[in-house]
């Protein structure tokens, strides 16, 4: 009368063993569940019972105890629905408790009537399974398509309890489900294209500048002179997402339950864009289940703040440190998680509240004093991890009755090309792109000659550049001379990198 | 017991220090004579009638040369000088009793700067992109013709009118409606440190005196008062450069208006001058024909831009169609993008072009 079954629970973007036992005994009938369980397991008696019930097999009114150990870890979801149902089958000698034993891993959450309802984070489950020697997997059928990425997994994916049962019994009917690759589903089609993007020249420049060497950008310009569109076309001109980034990316969606179903895997760069309304923990991660935020969910692609100035000072500055360290810790009370968070900083603003400073359409309405205001709500340490900024104008008549630009596909290539570039040179140094460049390294890399050191130093006392601006132009400069092949870092390079920091100048 | 009557100078900056307001000091100093005033100040009852118990308490409290000794040594902490009314570079147009002359002015930097044939530029100070064009063209152009142009370095066209003037090493004189020590607005601390430098700074209150309400009106009647002519480059119809304007005409200056669009708010103060006869700024010649001068600039050393092949084909581009977008410039050119940016560049580090907001490039 007793049974139990191996379970995975779910730890940030790591998983652990947990084993569902089930013990029944003659005592006023009932169900308890011990073993620190938050309420979606103590609620999943209900389910299981109703579940074992409508699946069709009879359970003869007993106290049910089921343990969840180890006792001393937090558990929380209802990843742990199926295998509590086996483990009172199994004590009610309905499946052979001995094979329930086997060494299979049960996950799934179960509805009313049996049938198996995907969970989140199958995928970091898998990895840190398999990472522990389990190879054997049943999984609701709807994550099969997430779990079939782990090639050294035996995966089952079933519809209900009673298929599962029956998997007990007779194992051999049902075929593993077959393993797919990361890279070969990776795409490459974006609906957000950069031959949509009329006129802009000089943004579509720096945004390709951006891309080669992942530096972040600050773009600014009135209402409607198409920031958001150039963000959002952003993810097309980024380097192919290696296998590596796309099953990184995917684990962190998968925790957070945003994987498009079906596909069961992050297949493009993400682009995330919190609205500006959006609380600190929304944007770092965090909550009581210290789930993954919105830079986690950005890594390998691209955070865009639409109107910087206006997201609340402490959710700015709390974007300072993932921007160093690539990653966030987010420690609670009950649990503390590094989520990855190496993510491209696109951000737009407009250059004053009413946002036609500058404009060639329209008069600004403003007084110096709240657009100071508005300028300042950006801390210097911010604009400090900033790599370029740029003015982005109104888009005229005429550039919208153009002709159709340059698309995404032929600027990746170029982004392709100067990336590779990086990543050979700095193999080894622990960094992949410019972006990452150290004072130490940019002493190797960003040699300037001395007809470039005299522009920089003209530049600095001409255009008021400041001091921080300096290791910013040498490193654009050094991702502009990789975009057309140089070795070194020329003339040119410097006065187009001295280009993008328009933030500096005033 | 007979009091030891200071110097006119000392007696001019201790009328100074009681702020009396320009219209009663006129008043008084048309009874009075200076030393009158001291040597009688305690005693005659009627002086306060004419200018206030609070003034009068006042003028009593430091009718003492020992305090006014103290107090005026302090002035050199400040880094600020005393001109007096009665010294003998005082100008001389200020002290028409239409301008209401201070008693005194405290100033930084050049006297000699008083004797040049001064123009102010002066506008509001939430002004449009074309207001700050115009300022900048006639602060850059006048400086060049050798005027010395005044303002009151508040934000907005005087900023720019002044920006201009010392980006062309021309002379200026600012005339703030503050003490020294309180200069404001803070973002213009750098240009206010630029002319005390180059060009003259005054202010008829003494350093520690805040700006308020009514001090900057009361500043503009100097504005005009030290010009021959005053030219509004954009106001509201309730601006307070319209007051300089006002007072520009009491005084006998010329007043000109920088014409603006009719849907423009920021020009429906100048217009209205226009209509009631203010001469038409369309140009700088304007004001050389009104001063006939011959049309020959001074500043002749400017060094001669060297431009290569690409930049000269910017160069006349942005010399025909004026101000351009980047974007346009490249089409136009026939440049790549990248090109055009770092030509671009190095034609602003040469001072051919300069970039203007919104990415807009225009000539020097």
């Amino acid at each position: 009368m007793f049974a139990k079954v191996k379970c995975f629970g779910l730890s940030g973007i790591e998983g652990f063993e947990v084993i569902v036992e089930a013990d029944i005994h003659n005592a006023l009938p009932g169900t308890d569940v011990v073993g620190l369980a938050d309420t979606a397991i103590k609620e999943a008696k209900e389910r299981v019972r109703s579940a074992i019930k409508n699946s069709g097999f009879y359970c003869p009114p007993r106290r049910i105890t089921i343990n969840l150990a180890p006792a001393d870890t937090k558990k929380e979801g209802p990843l742990f629905d199926l295998g509590m149902a086996l483990a009172v089958l199994g004590a009610f000698e309905h499946a052979p408790a001995s094979v329930i034993n086997s060494g299979a891993v049960f996950i799934g959450e179960l509805s009313l009537d049996g049938v198996l309802r995907p969970v989140r984070g199958m995928l970091p489950i898998l990895i840190s399974a398999v990472k522990k020697g389990f190879k054997t997997f049943v999984v609701p059928e709807e994550n099969a398509a997430e779990a079939s990425f782990i090639k050294e997994a035996e995966v089952y994916a079933l519809k209900n309890l009673r298929e599962a049962v029956q998997f007990l019994h007779t194992p051999h009917y049902f075929t593993r489900v077959r393993p797919r690759d990361f890279s070969s589903e990776v795409q490459y089609q974006y609906k957000d294209d950069f031959k949509y993007i009329r006129g802009q020249a000089f943004a579509r420049r720096a945004m390709e500048v951006a891309a080669a060497g992942n530096h972040n950008i600050l773009l600014i310009g009135p209402p409607g002179s198409g920031k958001t569109m150039l963000a959002k076309c952003l993810p097309s001109i980024l380097p192919d997402l290696s296998a590596e980034e796309a099953r990184e990316t995917t684990k962190i969606h998968s925790v957070a339950g945003l994987l498009p179903p079906g596909v069961g895997m992050v297949t493009t760069r993400p682009l995330r864009a919190p609205h500006h309304t959006a609380s600190q923990v929304a944007v770092t991660g965090g909550g009581s289940k210290a789930m993954p935020g919105e830079i986690s969910l950005a890594h390998n692609g691209v955070l865009f703040l639409d109107e910087l100035p206006e997201y609340p000072r402490s959710v700015l500055e709390v974007l300072r440190q993932p921007l160093e360290n690539k990653s966030i810790l987010v420690s609670r009370a009950a649990r503390t998680v590094t989520y990855p968070a190496d993510f491209m900083l696109v951000s737009g603003m407009n250059p004053c509240p009413c946002g036609n400073a500058g404009s060639s359409a329209k008069e600004c309405t403003c007084s110096p004093m709240q657009v100071s205001k508005y300028l300042s709500k950006l801390s210097g340490p911010l604009l400090d991890r900033i790599d370029m900024h740029i003015e982005v104008d109104n888009v005229t008549y005429d550039d919208i009755k153009g002709e159709e630009s340059e698309d995404s596909e032929s600027i990746r290539a170029r982004v392709n090309r100067a990336r590779s570039l990086q990543s050979e040179r700095y193999e080894g140094k622990g960094i992949t792109n410019n972006a990452g460049l150290d004072s130490e390294l940019m002493a190797i890399y960003c040699a300037l000659d001395e007809k470039s050191e005299l522009l920089l130093k003209k530049a600095f006392d001409r255009l008021g550049l400041s001091v921080r601006a300096y290791t910013r132009v040498l490193k654009v400069a050094r991702t502009i001379a990789d975009l057309s092949g140089e070795e070194k870092i020329q003339f040119s390079h410097v006065s187009e990198a001295l280009s993008y920091r328009c933030m500096d100048r005033k | 017991m007979s009091i030891s009557i200071p110097t006119e100078h000392l007696l001019y900056y201790w009328l100074s220090l009681c702020r009396i307001t320009p219209l009663r000091m006129l008043k008084l100093l048309e009874i009075y004579a200076p030393f009158e005033l001291f040597d009688r100040v305690k005693r005659d009852k009627k002086i306060g009638e004419l200018i206030g118990e609070e003034k009068y308490a006042l003028l009593c409290e430091k009718a003492n040369e020992e305090i006014l000794l103290k107090n005026y040594d302090e002035l050199s902490r400040y880094g600020v000088k005393f001109l007096a009314y009665c010294d003998k570079e005082f100008p001389e147009r200020l002290k028409q009793p239409e301008v209401c002359p201070p008693p005194g002015l405290y100033y930084k930097g050049n006297l000699a700067l008083l004797d040049s044939t001064c123009i102010a530029i002066v506008g509001t100070r939430r002004c449009s992109n074309y207001g700050r064009e115009a300022a900048y063209k006639f602060g850059s152009e006048l400086a060049d013709y050798g005027f010395c142009i005044v303002s009151g370095l508040a934000t907005g066209i005087d900023a720019y009118a002044h920006e201009a003037v010392v980006k062309a090493s021309g002379k200026a004189i600012a005339v703030l409606g503050m003490g020294h020590a309180k200069f404001g607005p803070l973002d213009n601390v750098a240009l206010y440190q630029s002319v005390c430098k180059s060009g003259l700074v005054v202010s008829e209150y003494p350093p520690e005196q805040e700006g308020a309400k009514y001090t900057f009106p009361e500043r503009n009647r100097l504005i005009s008062g030290f010009c021959e002519a005053v030219i509004i480059v954009e106001a509201a119809g309730s601006s307070g450069a319209l007051i300089t304007a006002e007072r520009a005409l009491e005084q006998g200056r010329e007043v000109f208006a920088v014409p603006g669009n009719i849907t423009s708010p920021k020009s429906a103060g100048t217009n209205a001058l226009i209509q009631k006869g203010a001469a038409l700024l369309a140009g700088t010649q304007d004001i050389l024909n009104y001063f006939s001068v011959k049309n020959e600039k001074i500043h002749l050393d400017k060094p001669a831009i060297q431009l290569d092949i690409f930049e000269q084909k910017i160069y006349n581009h942005l010399m025909e169609f004026g101000e351009t977008n980047f974007d346009d410039l490249a089409s136009s050119c026939e440049f790549s993008v990248h090109e055009l940016l770092s030509t671009l560049l190095s034609m602003e580090m040469k001072g051919a072009v300069v970039r203007a907001a919104g990415n807009r490039y225009k000539i020097t």
